[in-house]
């Protein structure tokens, strides 16, 4: 029995990646901290905090498909839709996972549920459920976003 | 093949050729050159990146789930167009064979633009790319063209996707 144990085991080990996915208890919170900071500063409507825990070459798609480009553009974008037709919308963390594809590149996927708005083609959006990607790179001590694209779940 | 007094049989044998050069042509636009917008792009991240979407859409193009998924790493995830969220290369590869089977039948897949592949670290790029799917069957249109996001990593001298996820582009 111990010998079969031994052999699924190092089997296992065999079949582990060259690189393997690091797991660092410390760094995934930091990483959490930086994704719930992004969502604090977003739901607060405070998007010049965005720039504490971003890089300045952060590039947002959003759940258009629209791509802005450093992160000068991305809050402009942000604080002028956030000026009308988002105008006091939140989006709350449901879930959030964490991965690590080397040790200083996080990997973090969100879904989340924004509160009911309507776009200026009429259409309203009730309770919309997103799921969002954060690409989270760790520059000198920090960890700062520097890339996140965002889907509507259940979009036909 | 041919027999002059079959009517039904030769106005058939014309539509069959001509679905055959339409199947050509759109192949041959599968396999054309993604397109690259310099400024966004490091040249040794694209040689890497580049080839990857060639072959993903050659996969896609013959309908091959598991073509398609040996582009990603065993414990890849992916984002699609619908919000949905697959899990590993066995799971995307099962998922994409479903839909080659259904709604994406006979589709063709286009990598159209690679605007973005840079190194994050010694063997992992980021890569932003757009594609558009062409659907034979018709819907769904809203979901044709899509952005991308991708992480690329070096696992004993390969490239593969550890992660991908996808936006339709759609006028608001």
């Amino acid at each position: 029995m111990i010998t079969t144990l031994s052999a699924i085991v190092l089997l296992g080990a065999l079949q582990a990646p060259a690189t393997p996915i690091v797991s660092s208890s410390q760094a995934e919170v930091d990483v959490r901290k930086a994704v719930q900071a992004f969502y604090d500063a977003y739901n607060a409507h405070a998007f010049d905090k965005l720039a504490e825990f971003t890089t300045e070459d952060w590039t947002h798609i959003t759940p258009s498909g629209i791509e802005r480009r450093g992160r000068a553009e991305v809050l402009t974008a942000l604080k002028q839709v956030h000026s009308t037709f988002l105008k006091g919308v939140t989006d709350t963390p449901e879930e959030i996972a964490v991965r690590f594809a080397t040790a200083d590149v996080g990997i973090v996927t969100v879904r989340s549920r924004t509160t009911t708005f309507t776009t200026p083609d009429g259409v309203t959006h009730e309770n919309e459920g997103r799921i969002r990607t954060f690409v989270v790179v760790k520059r000198a001590t920090r960890w700062l976003i520097m890339q996140d694209q965002n889907t509507v779940r259940g979009a036909r | 093949m041919f027999e002059f007094a079959c009517h039904e049989g030769n106005y058939a044998m014309a539509n069959i050729l001509r679905g055959a050069r339409a199947e050509e042509q759109r192949a041959k636009n599968a396999s054309a050159q993604v397109s690259v917008r310099p400024s966004e792009v490091d040249p040794a991240a694209a040689r890497i990146a580049s080839p990857i979407l060639a072959r993903l859409d050659r996969a896609w193009t013959d309908g091959d789930g598991g073509r398609f998924a040996a582009e990603f790493t065993d414990d890849a995830d992916v984002i699609n167009v619908s919000g949905e969220h697959l899990r590993t290369r066995s799971g995307i590869a099962t998922q994409l064979q479903a839909m080659f089977g259904g709604v994406f039948r006979r589709s063709i897949h286009r990598s159209r633009a690679l605007e973005m592949a840079r190194y994050l670290a010694p063997g992992v790029i980021i890569v932003v790319s757009s594609s558009v799917i062409d659907v034979p069957a018709g819907p769904p249109a809203p979901l044709a063209t899509s952005r991308q996001t991708f992480i690329v990593l070096e696992r004993e001298g390969v490239w593969q996707i550890r992660h991908w996820h996808n936006t339709p582009i759609r006028a608001r």
